[in-house]
């Protein structure tokens, strides 16, 4: 498999001095394209920070990190905002959705940004929107939506304009175990339809349900492990 | 170039989202450019109604005693009268003077102004007869009990124009006379704007030989008021020069004020400075005030990126640049400020028109001024924008995303 993400000796450090904080300690990572990925850990472990890192929405203090081939360390900010507008699809605890777009123009946002013309945009965020099961909600804004259709909206604009990293913060903290169902459901699809999906979560249950755990304890990674063949118990996907 | 038009559109969503503090925002804007446009439209009209006066008195230049011969007037003489309408490009010159007096027609009893002077007067005075004919100079030096009368006076005795050959009984300091309509004038004539300048309107202007005064009992033998026309194109300091050069050397004046003298170019010129003088300042205040409402366009923004800051995360995360944050903040404060001096444009041409039509002036919408004032409104919000869109986009876009 191609690597996707090297990570090597990354280290953060804040408030550098007597008083830092080493919120990663000499972090070694891979992941493949097409893995499905849970990082694990307390808060305070680091997890967010990493989370942050392989975003491109931090860079490390220390260590190198390659994306798909590129030197992240040496990018500018501009070049930082490229990567994440073609390489990473986010989706956040909070679900980060802009109040007042509806659910069409906030899955628009990321092709804005690369500069796809209208139609096209129009066309790409429709089909994004069906295939989380929202096609009906397009015109609906954030407040009009329940906590799991807002997330459903947010992997809309993860997915829309497919970005080969698809990265998840804690996705279901803020929902409801049936919402959270069918958001790791839709998750899960995106996985098999060949996407490279990074969870983060503290929640063990959720970790079970993926194919490869990295567990990160004090900034450490301290296991890196797969999980045997997968006993859903939802039972509504299979691996081939 | 589309994708401008989306931070545009990004721009008036948010814009849209928060009407009511957008409209306080651009209040200072509006008033800025509405007293702008304002005081232009009334200035406009107000130049245009002096250009129009002072064109329709014409190139016309009046002579009076200086202030060191006011006790004793210096006399006019017929010779220095002569030699003046010898000079190059003068149409005619005549001694002035009026009486008041009193009249009765069937209409009703009227104050009247009489204006004397000798034939020339058609001239000096640009009386354009209508019907009949003006005095002629053996009327005048005769002082035949002969007047012309503005048509708009005819109207008001006799509620008719053509008044020729009518009798007139007038008196003045006490006694009665009677005198002939002999022509009637068009009423835009230089005593009639005179007088209207005065406040005197309701008076009846009536022109009459001078020596006429004499059938009455006064003496207006003694000239020391002339007023000189000249042909249209004739320069004011000109006629003022050759004019004076000839009576203080006929009067063997050296630096006395003995004579002084008005042309309605020199006054016209004056009045042209004094409210271009008036419109530095307005600009001036207009000025201030559109930096007030620039500094409220700034700090609106600034609390805008306060409020905004998660958004603009999201934004940076889903891969906006710097770039893209900036000109999405710039366009919002340029639209705001765009908008405020759209509205300001508006608000002061109506304005700037109802006072006009109060003040029966013509009025002339001054375009370039909205022109101007648009530019320097969007120069404004680009500007006063640009501090705080750059706050925006040098967020971290993690720090932004903490911040609830």
């Amino acid at each position: 498999m191609e690597t996707l993400i090297r990570l090597c000796d990354v280290c953060k450090v804040y408030n550098p001095g007597e008083n830092e904080v080493r919120a990663l300690d000499h972090v070694n990572l891979n992941i493949d394209v097409g893995e499905f990925v849970a990082i694990v850990g307390h808060s305070g472990s680091g997890k967010s920070t990493l989370m942050n890192m392989l975003g491109c929405l931090d860079t490390p203090t220390s260590g190198d990190y390659e994306l798909h081939g590129r030197e992240v360390l040496k990018l500018t900010d501009n070049e930082l905002s490229e990567i994440r507008n073609e390489e990473i699809g986010f989706i956040f605890q909070g679900f980060n959705l802009i109040a007042n777009l509806n659910a069409v123009d906030n899955v628009e946002l990321p092709l804005i940004y690369r500069g796809i013309g209208k139609k096209e945009r129009r066309k790409l965020a429709g089909e994004a929107l069906e295939k989380v099961g929202l096609g009906a909600r397009m015109n609906h804004k954030p407040s009009e939506m329940s906590g799991g259709q807002q997330q459903r909206v947010a992997i809309a604009r993860a997915i829309a304009s497919g970005p080969p990293v698809i990265l998840a913060d804690e996705p279901t903290g803020n929902l409801d175990s049936k919402s959270s169902r069918e958001i790791l459901g839709i998750l899960r699809g995106l996985y098999e339809s060949g996407r490279t999906v990074i969870l983060i979560t503290h929640d063990d249950d959720i970790a079970r349900q993926v194919k490869r755990v990295i567990r990160i304890e004090d900034g450490k990674i301290e296991a890196d492990y797969q999980n045997e063949e997968n006993e859903e118990d939802e039972g509504d996907v299979q691996e081939a | 170039m589309g994708r401008l038009g989306e931070y545009f559109k990004m721009a008036i969503d948010s814009i849209r989202s928060n009407k009511g503090r957008t409209l306080l925002t651009m209040l200072g804007i509006i008033i800025g450019i509405s007293s702008v446009i304002m005081i232009t439209t009334i200035g406009n009209g107000l130049q245009g109604s002096i250009k129009d006066l002072y064109g329709s008195v014409g190139n016309v230049m009046y002579v009076w005693p200086g202030e060191d011969a006011e006790s004793s007037p210096e006399e006019i003489t017929e010779t220095d009268m002569e030699e003046i309408r010898e000079i190059e490009g003068i149409t005619g010159v005549t001694p002035t003077g009026s009486a008041k007096g009193k009249l009765t027609t069937r209409k009703g009893n009227f104050d009247t102004n009489i204006s004397v002077g000798n034939a020339d007067m058609e001239s000096t005075d640009r009386l354009d007869i209508l019907y009949g004919r003006f005095f002629t100079s053996s009327e005048a030096d005769g002082g035949s009990m002969v007047c012309v009368i503005p048509e708009a006076d005819a109207e008001k005795l006799y509620g008719a124009k053509n008044v020729v050959g009518q009798k007139l009984d007038i008196e003045v300091a006490g006694s009665i006379q009677e005198a002939e309509i002999v022509g009637v004038s068009k009423s835009q004539t230089t005593s009639g704007i005179m007088a209207m300048m005065m406040g005197n309107t309701d008076k009846i202007t009536l022109y009459m030989p001078m020596n006429a005064l004499n059938v009455w009992g006064y003496d207006y033998s003694y000239t020391a008021e002339i007023y000189i026309s000249a042909e249209e194109g004739v320069a004011a300091d000109y006629m003022e020069k050759e004019t004076m050069d000839i009576l203080k050397r006929n009067h063997s004046v050296k630096n006395e004020k003995i004579f002084e003298a008005y042309t309605a170019a020199g006054e016209q010129d004056q009045m042209t400075s004094m409210f271009s003088m008036i419109t530095v300042f307005i600009t001036v205040v207009a000025a201030i005030a559109l930096l007030v409402g620039g500094i409220g366009i700034m700090n609106i923004m600034l609390v805008s990126v306060t409020e905004r800051t998660r958004e603009i995360g999201i934004r940076k995360s889903l891969g906006a640049k710097t770039g893209s944050i900036m000109i999405q903040f710039l366009a919002e404060s340029a639209i705001i400020a765009l908008i405020g001096g759209g509205i300001g444009i508006i608000c002061g041409i109506i304005l700037g028109l109802v006072v006009c039509a109060v003040l029966s002036m013509t009025a002339a919408i001054p375009w370039s001024a909205a022109l101007w004032a648009t530019l320097f409104a969007c120069g404004i919000g680009l500007f006063f924008g640009i501090y705080p869109a750059r706050k925006a986009a040098k967020l971290s876009p993690i720090e932004a995303l903490r911040r609830e």
